[in-house]
């Protein structure tokens, strides 16, 4: 079932990648956590967000 | 994957001492209830994974595999219990032991000790669900769909799905507080802005109207435009001597704090009414939080009602409507419940909001109760202030809110006493400082200006940053379960096609029209299946229990199948089989060999009747198998000589139990004959007792073999099917042979069956006896798969005479 795990994670990416609301960087970040934490916490997720959304707000100031 | 050679158990749970031989093929464990099955399959699931599921999980707090695991006699020297599986790694081509001991349960020691086997011990460690008890198989069928779809996607072990997605949702529930409280600091920096301007509203004109005059009476530039990097103290001197003091502004700060404390008694006020009725909601009905975790369980039962039968627990009710009444009770709870949680949390989120604001305000005029006010009111506001914020904090969930209930009730502001008097008092103060200079007033006004406006800018950045975290989170937990779904939808096709046919097998005859969908939801994992052309319904709506207790063995299957696929060549089956009915468990041993030939199944059950079934369907070899007649705790399980029928018979004689080999000869006769009668169609004159003994049956089933091969070689001529008609002659050539035999002993084999008179008989006889009859019985069946023959369909006219490999295969339809 390990296939079936990447598949969807490599679908989700991909798919990630087309939203506006989405970065590359911040794809890149979620591509990093799920690749290291096998159950990554709901703490790690938040902080790539509001960490990529500080340096997005950061640019457009 | 593996399949188990021998098992060899030593003082484990209730077992002394046993060795069992699967030798990697199929094995039935039978016994009454009690005898001891159970340790067998503790013992293998034991050796393979090191704990036994019997002595995890629900209700059993205090039990483990150190305390319990070892024979109660030896419960204080665990080294004493141990057990050694050889088994046979079909990949590598190998064999090996694996030894593990209740001392040490986490270590196993393997002999050969090679990576990849150690691997193979790994990897079946991780597939628990190789045991499958009968207490688990309804887990996936009779569930609420959110647990189905858990132990389903933990049994394909896709659970980490299922936890992303709860994880990402509660990022995004996460986020969104953070964005609500980011949008809340806005407000409250406002506030502090137009406050300090005098302002309604901080629009671009108004700030610039208030800043100006100030800088005009210092002599610098007015300021045209409000950009990003605007500073309104540009070119000023910075303030002296006063800190910062700005004394209009101060009382301006003073009197909106007191403006709000006057209306402390009123702010809120609805809401914490409203949590205050809503906790006595809950108080008087402690379940009315779970009956939210059940609403949708509900729903679906109500939906599927439509007799007096409760869908959801096969409870009886007076009359339908009774029943509707009732789950439209529990459902209107659910969604009570569901409607005063929302209105907790909202409530609780506005009550927050304004004690952030009252704490901001708090905050602005703090320093200035420090610096002028009466003694102690500097310390006073900041502590209140510290309260306020703790007691925003509490409001987040329904539990800490429900802890604030007092104060909700009382006003939750808990402002100190005569607040609003050392308030006037600091106002006075602060009109009695010494007026400023007009220098030093504007300075202070654009600095405190600048401040203020650049709290507010910051508050607006974080309001942005938070609103782009909540759309990236947003966006990421809608694309995963998107993909999910679409990805656990393609494989529940997958595994639902699967289980209709197997399911289909089993029940070929009376509901071969059957049909199953698996629908991934949000919810969770929905089942639905046919009913007799009926349409789809709930497992639970019209089927059985048996027949749930089916479909739950035919989705593990389907799932183990998706799961392992041409891997899965072993599973434990403990007292699974007996959810299956006597009606269909022909074909249940049929959907095992046909659709799992590869697969070793040790299957366990407390029917001895069906574990002969399972030899006689060549689903078990005869030798395949233990007999466990009872169990002591002295003992442990004792076992019947595991030798096949007519090994154990020719046993009796040979030691002259003549009487003992008569008994065992005529119940398997009256066994085998009943179940041959009933594959071939044979014709029994009505009895209303069903008392046929073997006599009837045995003559019956001759004849209906003879009729049938008959009919075999009729068709085979009309079709002037050349090879039909030698294997037909070829049949009938055999047959005749046999029968010649059987003949010959006719008048021993007649006194015998109808006057019960073999116990009398010399060994000599005896044996001539039981070799007729093997002859016999050896026409009726296929010496190829070993199965015996049957007509198909079972029911109307026979088209065929077959065996399950197909190599007998006699076509009984005329032009």
């Amino acid at each position: 079932m390990a296939k079936v795990l990447d598949r969807i994670l490599d679908s989700f990416y991909t798919k990630l990648s087309e939203s506006d609301s989405v970065s590359e960087a911040t794809v890149e970040e979620l591509r990093t956590l799920l690749a290291a934490e096998r159950k990554p916490k709901a703490a790690d997720f938040v902080a790539i967000f509001e960490r990529v959304a500080q340096e997005a707000s950061v640019d457009s100031d | 994957m593996i399949q188990i050679e021998s098992v060899a158990i030593r003082e484990l749970r209730g077992i002394r001492e046993l060795e069992v031989r699967p030798d990697r093929k199929n094995f039935v464990v039978s016994g009454p209830n009690g005898s001891g099955k159970s340790g067998l399959v503790d013992a293998i699931e034991f050796a393979l994974t090191g704990v036994m599921s019997r002595l995890s999980g629900k209700g059993t707090r205090g039990l483990g595999v150190k305390t319990h695991g070892p024979h109660v006699d030896r419960r204080d020297d665990p080294a004493s219990a141990e057990v050694s599986l050889r088994f046979y790694v079909p990949e590598l081509d190998k064999s090996a032991v694996l030894t593990r001991n209740v001392k040490n349960p986490r270590a196993f020691t393997l002999d050969p000790d090679e990576p990849e086997i150690r691997g193979v011990i790994e990897e079946v460690a991780d597939h628990p669900e190789l045991t499958l008890t009968r207490r688990e198989i309804i887990k996936y069928i009779i569930v609420e769909a959110a647990q189905r779809s858990k132990e389903i996607q933990e049994l394909l072990k896709l659970e980490s799905i299922g936890q992303t997605r709860e994880v990402l949702k509660t990022v995004m529930n996460k986020l969104n507080a953070a964005a609500r409280q980011t949008k809340a600091a806005v407000g409250r920096a406002e506030e502090a802005l137009r406050v300090h301007l005098d302002v309604t509203a901080p629009r671009s004109p108004d700030i610039l109207a208030a800043i100006n005059p100030h800088r005009q009476s210092l002599g610098l530039d007015e300021i045209t435009g409000l950009a990003p990097d605007t500073d309104f103290t540009a070119g000023a001197l910075e303030a002296s001597g006063d800190g910062g003091f700005n004394r209009n502004s101060a009382l301006r700060d003073v009197e909106a704090l007191r403006t709000a404390v006057a209306d402390l008694a009123t702010l809120s006020h609805e809401e914490a009414r409203s949590v205050v009725r809503d906790l006595d909601i809950l108080d008087s009905d402690p379940a009315i939080l779970e009956a939210i975790t059940r609403r949708s369980f509900v729903d679906a039962g109500l939906r599927l009602v439509d007799n007096a039968d409760c869908p959801l627990c096969d409870t009886s009710w007076e009359d339908v409507e009774a029943l509707k009444t009732h789950l439209r009770a529990k459902l209107a709870k659910a969604e009570e419940a569901n409607a005063v949680r929302r209105r907790l949390l909202d409530n609780g989120a506005g009550i927050a909001d304004d004690a952030r604001r009252i704490a901001g305000l708090l905050d602005a005029v703090q320093p200035l109760g420090e610096r002028y006010g009466p003694e102690g009111l500097g310390d006073e506001l900041g502590r209140w202030s510290s309260d306020l914020k703790a007691f925003a904090t509490g409001l987040r969930a329904v539990e800490s809110i429900a802890e604030q209930r007092g104060r909700l009730e009382k006003g939750w502001s808990d402002a100190p006493n005569a607040v609003d008097d050392r308030l006037e008092v600091l106002r006075q103060m602060i009109e009695s400082t010494p007026d400023q200079s007009a220098s030093v007033a504007a300075q202070t006004f654009l600095t405190r200006a600048q401040d203020r406006l650049s709290d507010w800018r910051s508050a607006q950045r974080e309001r942005t940053r938070g609103e782009l975290a909540v759309a990236a989170g947003r966006a990421a937990y809608k694309t995963y379960c998107d993909v999910a779904d679409e990805y656990l939808s393609e494989l529940y096709r997958s595994v639902e096609d699967r289980f209709g046919k197997y399911y289909r097998a089993i029940n070929a005859e009376d509901e071969g029209g059957f049909e199953v969908k698996l629908d991934q939801a949000e919810a969770g994992l929905d089942l639905q299946v046919a009913f007799h052309d009926t349409g789809l319904h709930s497992p639970a709506a019209y089927h059985s229990e048996g027949h749930q207790d089916g479909m739950g063995v035919c989705l593990y299957l389907a799932l183990m199948k998706h799961l392992l696929g041409d891997r899965f060549r072993f599973a434990v089956l403990d007292d699974v089989v007996m959810s299956v009915d006597h009606g269909h468990r022909k074909e249940f041993c049929r959907l095992l060999k046909v659709h799992f030939p590869d697969t070793q199944f040790i299957i366990t059950t407390h029917d001895r009747v069906w574990a002969m079934q399972m030899r006689t369907e060549g689903l078990v070899e005869s030798k395949g198998g233990l007999t466990l007649q009872n169990w002591s705790v002295e003992t442990g399980p004792i076992v019947e000589q595991a030798a096949g029928i007519w090994d154990k018979i020719e046993s009796d004689v040979a030691k002259g139990h003549t009487s003992g080999a008569a008994g065992r000869l005529r119940r398997h006769m009256e066994y085998i004959a009943a179940e041959l009668a009933d594959r071939l169609g044979a014709k029994l004159p009505f009895r209303g007792d069903f008392s046929y003994d073997a006599g009837d049956l045995v003559s019956a089933v001759i004849g209906r073999h003879g009729e049938l091969l008959k009919l075999g070689a009729k068709a085979a001529n009309k079709w002037n099917n050349e090879d039909a008609k030698a294997m037909v002659a070829a049949l009938k050539g055999s047959r005749k042979d046999a029968l010649d035999a059987y003949q010959g002993e006719a008048w021993v084999l007649n006194r015998a069956i109808h006057y019960n008179e073999w116990a009398r008989f010399t060994k000599t006889e005896f044996r001539e006896v039981v070799e007729a009859f093997k002859r016999l019985l050896a026409e009726l069946r296929c010496e190829s798969c070993g199965s015996w023959l049957y007509v198909t369909p079972r029911k109307g006219t026979a088209e065929s005479l077959r065996c399950d490999c197909g190599s007998v295969m006699v076509n009984l339809k005329v032009k």
